[in-house]
């Protein structure tokens, strides 16, 4: 004889049953925290780098005025790039959004980003400031002497000069030039020199070359040029 | 009863207090005694060195740190330790270490006393490696010719810090060619450019000299040199003229030199005259030139033992020579004559040398005098080129003996000349030169002083104008006889006396009657 019903049985078990669910309900929403309200997602870095002509610059943000370029940002983890939106602004005037600004050849400056703004769904937003550097790479222009073939008249001991000529678009804007001579395989840090004489050459064939490099870093130069150096020993007046 | 039990023992207790001088029990700032502490580093292994707060070193430098505590290192404190740059460093209170480390470095000695006061005291160390430069890639490069004068210079070099740390400056300095200072700058820069006008066909040289920011200095220095360029190809000469002696403390003489410029044609061209230089190294130019060969001869004028130098250069177009030194060196030693001319002297109280040097007159100091192995320095005089050599104490000998005399000249040539000296055996006495008046007579005598023994057999008396001599025999050792005026025939007799020794040895002795032909008056 059973004591105890079966269907009372029954109804026992599905109790049970709903006190473990309602349990492990609650055990599992305990574990799901919501976030903090107003707190930014778990974003570790957001930045902004440029791209011109397929080569990419995250460090000085330096890019030519001659040509067109794009800012683009770069999140990590990468999953919240998508979850993302991003303005791009000057100062206080929204120039675009996406997460890309593409700045055209020649722009003026209230057309280039110096801020970004990124919001995520819940719309919580963060800035990044920068400052984007319009650098013209220097032109080195020629060597002016000793030019291309030419025939020197000394000896060893005697001065040669060397001379030439580079420009850079942003001088006027405190770019500076700094030039490395090469006579043959001796190289010279010369700062902004642009001419000196030099002995030390025995007579035959000889190279030279001028690198040109910026403030920025950006440089030029230009092939090496041959010269010649015939002794005067014996064609005293 | 339980009352009186205990108001007894409060009362004593309350009184017990009250007698007690619980001031002795207060904090009284007198009382206590301050502490301080002082850190000092020092340089050297030897801490009694200077010691400071603030050093430059190299990595690696073993420097000793030192903490002093007042009043004393047994006060009682929690603890005390050295940290760098923050970081827990030591504990002892003196110790040595090194930081390998480039840059700057902060050390502190901290101490926590008994009741958890802190007090600390720091250092400062700058480590770093001195600036490299480098002395060969530098513009322009040294003996560099035709450096226009009008159009400004470029100086340019290289350098850098080893440890990427420290600005790098320069001591620069440009010296014309008699070493005045025309720039004396510093720099920051590893270039200059002088664009004030230089002088044509002059030498310049320059001077370049690497510090970092903690006043390390680099191991090399730039020393570089140009020429200037000539107008209308005009050319120039330089060059130095060294002379051996002269410029030494020793002399006061001067030199007069003549530097001529003779073309391809055998004419001089030039002829400059440097008077009284003192120097060993005299300097001299010649500009402008025109170019081609010369020849260019030094010559000291006013002393002769100096030989001249020449040199045969070629003048380039605007280009400055410079001669390699010319020399004007005396080849010719001292030298050294006796005044009767002999190599081969009597012994004399003093004896008589010239000694002559045409480049410079001899000092007494430059001199030597030995005789017989033993120099002679007492007495002995230098005047006009003779010096006086006294030989009173030189004791008689039988055999000769050398004098030698040495001279050294300003060019470090030596003079040396040997004497002989006849040896002084005495075999007999008698007269010497003597001056014989008209009214006079005069006694002949021998005496015989031979050292070994020998027994006289007979006296000579020789006047020359005799055939023969008068002989007499020798009863002693001593024998005279007196002659009269007329006994002389000439104005000057030569005499000679002579002893014979019954052995058959026979000396004699030479010497001179002057006759006077007028009567010795009473007081001459």
């Amino acid at each position: 004889m059973d004591l105890i019903p079966q269907h009372g049985r029954t109804r026992f078990s599905k109790l049970k049953a709903a006190v473990l669910i309602f349990a492990a309900l609650s055990f599992y929403g305990c574990l799901e925290l919501p976030d903090e309200p107003g707190a930014p997602p778990e974003i570790d870095n957001i930045s902004v780098y440029v791209k011109q002509k397929g080569v990419s610059d995250s460090s000085v943000l330096k890019i030519s005025p001659m040509d067109s370029a794009t800012l683009k940002v770069s999140v990590h983890p990468r999953q919240y790039r998508d979850e993302l939106s991003f303005e791009w602004y000057n100062n206080t005037k929204l120039l675009g959004k996406g997460k890309s600004y593409t700045i055209k050849a020649l722009s003026s400056k209230d057309k280039i980003p110096t801020q970004l703004k990124i919001y995520d769904p819940l719309g919580s937003e963060r800035s990044i400031s920068f400052k984007i550097i319009l650098n013209t790479p220097p032109r080195m222009l020629s060597i002016t002497s000793p030019a291309a073939g030419d025939t020197l008249y000394g000896h060893f001991e005697t001065a040669f000069l060397f001379k030439w000529n580079a420009y850079d678009d942003d001088i006027s804007y405190g770019d500076e030039l700094r030039y490395t001579l090469v006579i043959d395989k001796n190289r010279f840090e010369l700062g902004p020199l642009t001419d000196i004489r030099q002995s030390g050459l025995e007579p035959g064939e000889h190279s030279t070359y001028v690198v040109v490099t910026d403030s920025y870093g950006d440089r030029d130069s230009i092939a090496p040029q041959k010269f010649f150096i015939i002794d005067t020993l014996g064609s005293l007046p | 009863m339980t009352f009186r039990i205990a108001f007894f023992p409060v009362l004593f207790a309350l009184l017990f207090i009250a007698c007690t001088n619980s001031d002795d029990f207060l904090y009284d700032e007198s009382d206590s005694t301050p502490i301080s502490i002082a850190a000092s580093l020092s340089l050297e292994h030897d801490t009694t060195t200077k010691q400071g707060k603030t050093a430059s070193i190299y990595p690696y430098d073993t420097v000793a740190f030192m903490a002093e505590i007042t009043p004393s290192r047994s006060i009682r404190m929690r603890e005390s330790y050295w940290t760098l740059d923050g970081e827990t460093w030591a504990y002892e209170f003196s110790f040595r270490s090194c930081i390998p480390k480039p840059g700057r470095h902060t050390v502190a000695f901290i101490l926590v006393d008994n009741f958890g006061d802190t007090l600390s005291d720091t250092l400062q160390l700058w480590v770093g490696n001195p600036p490299v430069l480098d002395e060969n890639l530098i513009i322009p490069l040294p003996n560099t010719q035709r450096i226009p004068p009008e159009k400004g210079i470029s100086f340019a070099w290289n350098a850098y810090d080893p440890d990427f740390i420290y600005k790098l400056h320069y001591h620069f300095t440009l010296l014309a060619t008699d070493k005045e200072t025309i720039l004396d700058t510093i720099l920051d820069d590893a270039h200059l450019v002088y664009r004030l006008p230089l002088n044509p066909l002059e030498s310049y040289s320059w001077q370049v000299t690497a510090y970092n920011e903690i006043g390390m200095q680099s191991a090399k220095t730039i020393n570089g040199s140009f020429y200037t360029e000539g107008v209308d190809n005009e050319a120039g000469i330089i060059g130095s003229i060294k002379t051996s002696g002269f410029g030494s403390k020793k002399t006061s003489k001067m030199m007069d030199i003549s530097v001529t410029v003779i073309d391809s044609n055998g004419e001089a061209i030039a002829i400059d005259t440097i008077s009284g230089a003192s120097n060993s190294m005299i300097s001299f130019q010649k500009k402008p030139l025109p170019p081609g060969d010369y020849r260019v001869v030094a010559k000291a004028l006013n002393f002769s033992d100096f030989q001249p130098d020449t040199a045969v250069i070629q003048l380039r177009p605007a280009e400055v020579y410079n001669i390699p030194t010319l020399y004007l060196n005396d080849v010719f030693p001292p030298t050294i004559v006796s005044i009767p001319a002999q190599d081969t002297l009597s012994l004399a109280d003093t004896l008589y040398f010239i000694v002559k040097d045409n480049g410079d007159s001899l000092d007494l100091d430059d001199i030597n005098i030995s005789f017989d192995g033993k120099a002679i320095t007492d007495g002995v005089t230098l005047k006009n080129d003779t010096l006086a050599v006294p030989l009173a104490d030189a004791s008689k000998s039988t055999i000769f003996r050398i004098l030698t005399i040495t001279g050294v000249d300003l060019s470090s040539n030596t003079g040396k000349k040997a004497f002989y000296i006849t040896p002084t055996e005495e075999w007999f006495e008698c007269n010497s030169d003597t001056m014989l008046y008209k009214n006079e007579i005069l006694e002949l005598f021998i005496k015989d002083t031979n050292p070994y023994g020998f027994e006289p057999d007979s006296f000579f008396y020789d006047i020359y104008t005799n055939d023969q001599p008068s002989a007499f025999h020798a009863d002693s050792s001593y024998h005279s006889f007196k002659v009269t005026f007329s006994a002389f025939p000439l104005s000057s007799n030569i005499v000679r006396s002579g002893i014979r020794y019954k052995n058959g040895i026979t000396k004699w002795k030479q010497w001179t009657v002057l006759r006077i032909f007028v009567e010795r008056r009473a007081n001459e």
